[in-house]
C-alpha cells in the first residue's frame, strides 16, 4: 500500500448533475488516486474536510480509447471514483462554492 | 407581495418606488439564474440544469442581477403599474435599483395633460367682405389676358411679344443649345437676369439670324435650375458665350376687348354685366373661403398658444426631436451629405443642434397634442376606410408615379402621415362649425376615446411639412363650402 498523504489521495470533487443530486442524500463525490483504497480514502476526507464518513464505494473508472488510423489510441486514463457518504448532518463547503 | 409608492414629478412623470419582498426577489434570481444556464454549457451539466450556487460562482452576483433586471423591468415592472393604477404613455426609464433589500425606482412618463380652454365659445370675427370694383376690373383683365389670342405677325419683335427662337451658345467647348422654344418677351429692366438677350431679340425680324456675345452665366444658371441643384456657384461665372440666335415666327398679343361677346366667349353669359356679377360672386366666395381658413388658423393658434394648458412627458419631446434629426440625416443623405459632414459645416454639436430644434418641436407638439385633444373632445376620429380612399385618390391624381406613391403611403409613416392630414383636416371642418356657431352640444358619448389617436399623433413626424395638410386642408374646405 503506498504512502499517500491526504492530499494526494483527494485529487478534486466532482461537480457534475450527478454529483450535484448526491449531496442532497450526503453523499459527495471525489476523483482519487488510483492507488488509494477506501480507508485511505475515508482518513483523507475526514482530516481534510474535518467531518466523520460513515462509508465510502470506490469505482475504477476505465480508460477511454479511440482511433488513430489503425491503431487504438488512449484518449483519456483511467481514474478512480469514489462517493464518500458522510454522517447525518455534515456537509463538505467546497461543493457550495468551489 | 410588492409594495408600490408613487411620487408625482414634474412634466407628466411619476416616480415609482418598488420594493420587492426577499422571497420574491430569490425567486427572481433563481429564475435568472436558471436562464443564464440555459444558454452556456457547463462541463458535467445539461443546458439549464447547473444549480443556482454554481452560477453564482461561476459568472458572479451582478450578471444574475443584471439578468433579473429583465424580469424586473418586465414583470414586476407591469404588476407594480397595476397596483399603483398608472397607464405609462411611453416607455419607463429604470432609475435606481438598490439590491438587499430589493427597490427599484422607476420614472413613469404619464400622457400628456391637455385643457383646452373653451375653445367652444370662440366665434367668428367680423369681416367686412366686400368686393371692389377694382378687384373686379383686374380680375376681367387677368381673365382678358388668359384667353387673349396670338397672332403672328410681319414685323421687328417688341416688348409683349412671343417670339419662336432657335439658339446656341458655346463657351470654352460647353455648348447651350435649344431648338424652337417660345418665349415671351418681358421687359429687360424688369428682367435684368436675361436682359441681355431679351435686349438682343427685341428689333429682330421673322427669319433674321443674330451672333453676339453675353455672359454664359445667363444658360449655365438656368441649366442648374433645372437640374435642381441650387445655391451652388456656376464655375461658368463670368464666361461670356459666343451666341447664335435665330428667330423664327413672332407673335402679337391680340386681346378681345370686354365687351358681350367676350363674355359669351367665357360660357353661359349673355352680357358683360352678366360675367362681372359671376366674378363678383366668385370673388366674394373666394375671399370668404380664404378668410374663414385664416380664422381657423388664427383660432388654432390662439388655443394652442393662449388657451390651452399643455403639458407632455420629457420622453415625448426627445423622441420627436430624434425623429426630427433622423428625418434630416435622411434629407442630407439623399444629397450624399453625411450628418457629420453637415454639423462641420454648421459649426455645431449634436446636442447643440437639437437643443436649437427644441424650440420648434416643442411648438409643433404642442399644437399637434391640441389637435388632438380637440378631436377627442369633438369624437372625430379617422376610419381606415377613409384613409385608403385618400390614398386612392391620392394615387389617381399620382399619374406615373403611382406605384411610388402609394408605397410611400402605405409605410408606417406614411400612413400616420395620412392619418394625421385626415384628422387634422376634420378638425378644422370642426372648428369653422364652432366658429360659425352651427356646431351641436357635444354629449360626454360623443366624445370618443380614441386611444390609438395618442400613438401616431405623438409620433407624428416632426419633420412634416405643413403643405399637405394645408393642400389637404383646402380642397375639403372648398367641397364642405358647396354642400
Amino acid at each position: 500500500m503506498a504512502e499517500l498523504s491526504p492530499y494526494e489521495v483527494i485529487k478534486r470533487p466532482l461537480n457534475t448533475e450527478k454529483s450535484t443530486l448526491a449531496a442532497e442524500m450526503n453523499q459527495y463525490i471525489f476523483e482519487v488516486d488510483p492507488r488509494a483504497n477506501k480507508v485511505q480514502v475515508r482518513e483523507a476526507v475526514e482530516q481534510v474536510f474535518k467531518v466523520d464518513v460513515t462509508k465510502v464505494r470506490v469505482i475504477n473508472m476505465p480508460p477511454r480509447f479511440g482511433r488513430w488510423g489503425r491503431k487504438r489510441v488512449k484518449r483519456s486514463p483511467a481514474w478512480k471514483k469514489a462517493i464518500v457518504t458522510l454522517a447525518p448532518g455534515q456537509k463538505i463547503e467546497i461543493f457550495e462554492g468551489v | 407581495m410588492l409594495k408600490v409608492t408613487t411620487e408625482p414629478l414634474e412634466r407628466c412623470q411619476v416616480l415609482m418606488t418598488v420594493e420587492v419582498d426577499d422571497a420574491q426577489a430569490d425567486q427572481l434570481l433563481k429564475a435568472a439564474a436558471k436562464r443564464i444556464a440555459t444558454q452556456v454549457q457547463i462541463p458535467g451539466f445539461r443546458p439549464g440544469k447547473a444549480p443556482y450556487s454554481l452560477i453564482v460562482r461561476r459568472f458572479g452576483e451582478e450578471a444574475i442581477r443584471e439578468e433579473a433586471m429583465e424580469d424586473l423591468g418586465g414583470k414586476v415592472f407591469r404588476e407594480a403599474l397595476k397596483q399603483a393604477n398608472l397607464e405609462p404613455f411611453a416607455p419607463a426609464s429604470m432609475e435606481e435599483v438598490s439590491w438587499q433589500p430589493l427597490v427599484m425606482k422607476v420614472r413613469v412618463p404619464l400622457a400628456p395633460v391637455i385643457e383646452l380652454g373653451d375653445y367652444r365659445s370662440l366665434r367668428l370675427e367680423d369681416a367686412p367682405l366686400e368686393v371692389t370694383e377694382e378687384e373686379i376690373d383686374q380680375e376681367l383683365a387677368d381673365i382678358q389676358e388668359e384667353y387673349a389670342s396670338w397672332e403672328t405677325v410681319d414685323r421687328p419683335a417688341r416688348i409683349g411679344d412671343r417670339v419662336e427662337i432657335s439658339l446656341r451658345a458655346e463657351s470654352d467647348g460647353e455648348t447651350f443649345s435649344r431648338e424652337k422654344v417660345t418665349i415671351s418677351i418681358g421687359d429687360p429692366d424688369k428682367e435684368p437676369k436675361y436682359a441681355a438677350i431679351l435686349k438682343t431679340l427685341i428689333g429682330m425680324a421673322p427669319g433674321e439670324e443674330r451672333t453676339t456675345v453675353m455672359p454664359f452665366a445667363i444658360f449655365s444658371e438656368e441649366t442648374d435650375a433645372e437640374s435642381g441643384e441650387e445655391g451652388a456657384e456656376p464655375e461658368s461665372a463670368g464666361r461670356d458665350a459666343n451666341v447664335w440666335i435665330k428667330v423664327h415666327a413672332i407673335q402679337e398679343k391680340h386681346v378681345h376687348p370686354l365687351d358681350d361677346d367676350f363674355a359669351q366667349m367665357m360660357g353661359d353669359f349673355n352680357t358683360l354685366e352678366e360675367l362681372r356679377e359671376k366674378v363678383r360672386t366668385s370673388l366674394i366666395r373666394i375671399k370668404k373661403e380664404e378668410f374663414e381658413e385664416q380664422q381657423v388658423a388664427q383660432t388654432i393658434e390662439r388655443i394652442t398658444s393662449e388657451m390651452a394648458h399643455v403639458e407632455w412627458p420629457p420622453v415625448l419631446e426627445e423622441s420627436a426631436i430624434d425623429r426630427w434629426m433622423s428625418g434630416l440625416e435622411q434629407r442630407l443623405k439623399q444629397q450624399g451629405m453625411p450628418l457629420q459632414t453637415y454639423l462641420r459645416a454648421q459649426q455645431k454639436s449634436l446636442e447643440q443642434l437639437r437643443e436649437e430644434l427644441r424650440p420648434r418641436v416643442q411648438q409643433q407638439l404642442r399644437r399637434s397634442l391640441v389637435l388632438q385633444e380637440i378631436a377627442r373632445r369633438e369624437g372625430l376620429s379617422v376610419e381606415p376606410d377613409e384613409v385608403l380612399r385618400y390614398i386612392e385618390t391620392l394615387a389617381a391624381t399620382a399619374g406615373d408615379r403611382q406605384q411610388d406613391v402609394v408605397q410611400s403611403a402605405l409605410s408606417r409613416a406614411g400612413l400616420r402621415q395620412v392619418f394625421h392630414d385626415l384628422l387634422d383636416a376634420k378638425v378644422r371642418i370642426r372648428l369653422l362649425q364652432i366658429l360659425k356657431g352651427e356646431a351641436q352640444e357635444i354629449t360626454e358619448e360623443q366624445s370618443t376615446e380614441v386611444e390609438e389617436l395618442a400613438e401616431p399623433s405623438g409620433e407624428m413626424p416632426a419633420a412634416s411639412s405643413e403643405k399637405p395638410v394645408d393642400a389637404e386642408v383646402n380642397v375639403v374646405l372648398a367641397s364642405s363650402e358647396g354642400k
